[in-house]
């Protein structure tokens, strides 16, 4: 099970975010202050962790080296009220991995909790569900309602690309960066194929996803 | 001629002109009264003797001098019998003079003279006092005499008026100078006004830091009035900065309790209550985004110099839209005109900017419709819906703030504002048109044209 550790002084908030993490298998530890999230950080090793700014103690950001020290490789994603360009670049400066501001819902910290969990460097990540679909990260295996699903490699990468940003437009040139790899010839046209041949793959299992396009923009998963 | 007299160069030259007169005339009498000697009084009545003497002088026929009978001087006889009168020129006795006057002149071996003053100690006009004095007149040099001509009070207006003649003629040269030089150092004096004024014209929200210039050049007079200006302009600067802030806070500080309520509304089990509310917390998020955005933009603290390419930013608003679009059964299509157009400005305000008009176009749209984004080869941003349209009255007013079309209309009407400011912020500006065959096009421009 994923552990991630949620650094927050108000206690109903923590709570509550934590019960809704916990639904989908994560399983969270909880600090309400500096003090108590330096003694949890030397104990016990996270994946991630979500740290808030302001804190009954003192600045969040303050934490930032004992947090690298301690959990060599976990994402820190900033969860606060403050919005300001500035705030968010002192946030990413000093070594945030990304940023949510409050108020946020469920989804989209989980959403972002997922990206960061899958670059390199980070803990395997959590399953990825989408309709009837699931995507396993660390395995890079896709199943439909419990039965393999079988594609090809380049299809299997239009697959991870648009579930892992389900409910959002994945736009082309991230399409494209994440299907061909460096040394790859990049087909534009190609692109489209591939999508199409999934989306075809998709309709006749009845995996209750759609592939939406958006014209000259990009491609959307959506359960449907 | 209201202007007129309100012009501070004509004020200052009448109060001259008056102070001046004033103060001459009493000067002029308090010399001559601090200077006065035994015998003056006859001097002076002497003055406007000369004056009706040398009026009177009329040249006959046969090019003899004679003091004519004018009204002026027969008025004088009658009023004043026992006064002589005599003219003299060179040494003759002009006719016309009193007879007795004439006979004592000769008495005395009518004597040349400029001007004098004596008793006559026999004749008939012994103990009479004489005056005899020299005036220029158009026949050379005259000599007016006069015999027991005491100054009266009725001769001092005609004294008065005779001695302001010259006044008139020393002051006029003065004033002509004051009324030429007046102006021109008004002028100069009052340079520093004008800077000042044209200074005051740049002063809005947008520049509340201006002052008005102070310091060398402008007159001390002034320096209290641009100083008591400058430091209400400061009290204004800083009650507004306070109330820009307090928004900001205020906004701000209702970001945690939302935050609670969108973890407790995603505690519940999924019903169309909990999407209700789900829906209710997303519009509150956009309220508090809106506030400070425009707290933000009229406080100007924010980057306008990050460079960004705008078809990219257009690109992203609209993928990022496209879930609500496909939430609401619209879709959104994307149409560059351009690859790339790099501009300078702020990513925030201009991304915030855009998603409000493509989601005011989302909401016109009718259902199974597409909203058109394109970035034409000028640079500018359509947002084209189907929808109704603006009536072409509102089509200024819909970008006033809390302007709204009818109350069913979700939002506080700050979205087309906040596009507004944005556009300005960047120099740019945007308008609404007809979508051909019925629909409102926005244009939006984040540049300053060419």
């Amino acid at each position: 099970m994923t552990r991630i550790l949620l650094i927050e002084d108000e206690p109903e908030m923590a709570a509550l975010v934590a019960a809704n993490l916990a639904k989908s298998g994560l399983l969270v530890d909880r600090a309400s202050s500096c003090q108590t999230a330096r003694e949890t950080l030397v104990a016990v090793r996270y994946a991630l962790v979500l740290l808030d700014r302001r804190l009954g103690d003192g600045d969040g950001l303050t934490l930032m080296p004992t947090i690298r020290a301690s959990q060599p490789g976990a994402p820190i994603i900033l969860l606060t009220a403050l919005d300001r360009l500035d705030d968010k670049v002192a946030g990413l400066d000093a070594g945030a991995d990304d940023y949510l501001t409050k108020p946020f819902f469920n989804d989209e910290l989980l959403a972002r909790i997922r990206a960061a969990l899958r670059r390199p460097g980070a803990e395997p990540a959590i399953a990825i569900a989408c309709g009837r679909v699931t995507f396993h990260p660390q395995t890079r295996e896709a199943s439909v309602a419990e039965a393999p699903l079988v594609l090809n490699r380049r299809e299997l990468l239009v697959l991870e690309a648009l579930i892992c940003r389900a409910g959002r437009v994945v736009q082309r040139d991230a399409l494209l960066d994440a299907v061909y790899a460096l040394d790859d010839e990049v087909q534009p046209k190609a692109l489209d194929a591939h999508v199409s041949r999934l989306r075809k793959r998709l309709i006749d299992l009845e995996a209750g996803v759609v592939i939406h396009p958006v014209r000259n923009v990009g491609y959307m998963m959506t359960a449907s | 001629m209201r202007r007129f007299t309100a012009s501070l160069s004509v004020r200052l030259i009448v109060w001259f002109i008056v102070v001046q007169s004033g103060v001459s005339v009493l000067a002029m009498g308090l010399s001559l009264f601090l200077s006065r000697q035994p015998g003056d009084e006859y001097a002076f009545a002497q003055m406007r003797l000369n004056a009706l003497v040398v009026g009177a002088l009329d040249e006959g026929p046969d090019g003899q001098l004679t003091i004519s009978d004018t009204p002026a001087l027969r008025a004088f006889k009658a009023q004043r019998p026992e006064v002589g009168i005599a003219a003299l020129r060179g040494s003759s006795v002009l006719p016309g003079s009193s007879p007795i006057l004439a006979a004592a002149l000769g008495d005395l071996g009518t004597p040349r003279f400029n001007s004098a003053g004596f008793v006559l100690t026999k004749g008939p006009l012994a103990g009479s006092t004489v005056v005899a004095t020299s005036v220029p007149s158009r026949w050379g040099p005259i000599v007016v005499v006069g015999a027991n001509n005491l100054l009266r009070v009725d001769d001092v207006p005609a004294l008065l008026l005779y001695m302001s003649s010259y006044l008139v003629q020393v002051m006029g040269l003065v004033m002509l100078g004051a009324a030429i030089v007046t102006p021109f150092v008004i002028r100069r004096a009052l340079r520093p006004l004008n800077e000042a004024s044209l200074a005051a014209e740049q002063i809005d929200l947008r520049r509340r830091d201006l002052r008005l210039p102070e310091g060398k050049g402008v007159p001390f007079e002034l320096a209290g009035l641009v100083a008591a200006i400058n430091a209400a302009l400061a009290r204004l600067d800083e009650g507004v900065g306070r109330q820009q802030r307090f928004a900001a806070e205020v906004a701000h500080e209702l970001r945690a309790p939302l935050a609670i309520l969108a973890a407790r509304i995603d505690s519940q089990p999924e019903s169309e209550t909990v999407l209700g509310m789900r829906r209710d917390l997303e519009r509150m998020r956009t309220l508090v985004d809106q506030l400070l955005l425009i707290a933000s933009l009229e406080a100007q603290d924010i980057i306008l110099n990050e460079p960004l390419d705008l078809v990219a930013l257009a690109r992203d608003v609209v993928a990022d839209c496209t879930p609500v679009a496909l939430a609401r059964r619209r879709t959104l299509a994307f149409g560059p005109e351009l690859v790339r157009l790099e501009i300078q400005g702020s990513r925030r305000i201009l991304y915030g900017a855009l998603t409000n008009l493509v989601e005011n176009a989302i909401r016109a749209e009718p259902s199974g419709g597409v909203v058109e984004v394109k970035v034409c080869d000028s640079g500018e941003i359509l947002v084209i819906d189907q929808g109704k349209g603006v009536a072409p009255d509102d089509r200024e007013r819909i970008f006033d703030p809390f302007w709204r079309r009818d109350d069913c209309h979700p939002g506080a009407g700050l979205g087309l504002t906040i596009v507004k400011e944005a556009a300005a912020a960047h120099g740019g500006c945007v308008s609404v048109e007809e979508t051909l065959g019925g629909g409102a096009t926005f244009r939006f421009r984040a540049f300053p044209t060419a």
